[in-house]
């Protein structure tokens, strides 16, 4: 007579999120760009910014509490003027507050023209 | 993968939504009016121990100055005056965030001990307790087996 096999059904390490678009405010001045994002519950851990070929793309989570647990995911295009090495970002009061700096602005240069 | 739990799931968080809609769809105009309430309300969840109610409110970007709490007469009144919404030496250029001041009031179902309600702020969610009040709580009646 031959065992019967179990199988356990492999339970999904995450379960099944809605994904949500967060809401931002973007303000700016002479100095940088402020994006503030709405991520109400999100844990700091589950923050992530990522930046490639200039677009931020933000992502988070919330998976613990009483309200129903989400992800968030959104991304921006970042202007070249705007240094994103240099990207500093907070999270308090579930809003999240990225600063981009700008660059520098460029000295007018004059390039002169030789005659051949 | 199998999750059967998670169509239940996602089917019951769209019959929430729904009913957060509704409810700021078809408020009740006199209730409202007398309470002086104002602004969309905030994503919420309810839930009920044998203890107590317990409304869980996202409030992103609001300090626990910003948060006013009442309770009175079976009504609970929650509302939120954000400060400082535009930073300082900044200029808005795009504006999604409901910053704006929101003042909402819920009937209660059952009596609560008004004086032990508690409210703590953690990560722009707001968690209310409110015990029931003795009256109002589940008891457990023991069951005695006779020979």
């Amino acid at each position: 007579m031959t065992t019967p096999t179990v199988t356990t059904p492999t339970e999904s390490p995450r379960p099944v999120v809605p994904v949500l678009v967060p809401a931002v405010d973007i303000y700016e001045n002479h100095d940088d760009v402020l994006l503030l994002a709405d991520l109400p519950g999100a844990g700091a851990e589950s923050v992530r910014l990522e930046i490639e070929g200039g677009v931020l793309a933000l992502s988070a989570e919330r998976s613990t509490g009483a309200l129903p647990a989400v992800a968030w995911k959104r991304s921006f295009v970042v202007p070249p003027a705007l240094r994103t090495e240099h990207i500093a970002a907070e999270l308090k009061d579930g809003v999240l507050r990225i600063k981009l700096p700008r660059a520098p602005k460029q000295e007018r240069r004059t390039i002169e023209v030789k005659s051949a | 993968m199998f999750t059967p739990w998670a169509d239940v799931d996602r089917t019951f968080a769209a019959l929430d939504e729904l009913t957060r809609r509704l409810d700021g769809s078809f408020p009740f105009p006199a209730f409202d009016r007398a309470l002086n309430v104002s602004g969309a309300p905030p994503r919420a969840a309810w839930k009920e121990t044998p203890e107590a109610l317990e409304l869980t409110l996202e409030v992103p970007g609001l300090g626990d100055k910003d948060l006013q709490v009442e309770v009175e007469r079976g009504v609970l009144l929650v509302s939120g005056k954000p400060t400082g919404t535009v930073p300082e030496r900044y200029v808005p250029q795009r504006r999604e965030r409901d910053g704006g001041a929101f003042r909402h009031a819920w009937r209660l179902r059952v009596p609560v001990d008004e004086d032990a309600v508690t409210a703590t702020l953690k990560q722009g969610i707001l968690t209310l307790t409110l015990p029931k009040r003795a009256e109002a709580r589940a008891r457990v009646i023991p069951v005695q087996a006779q020979g």
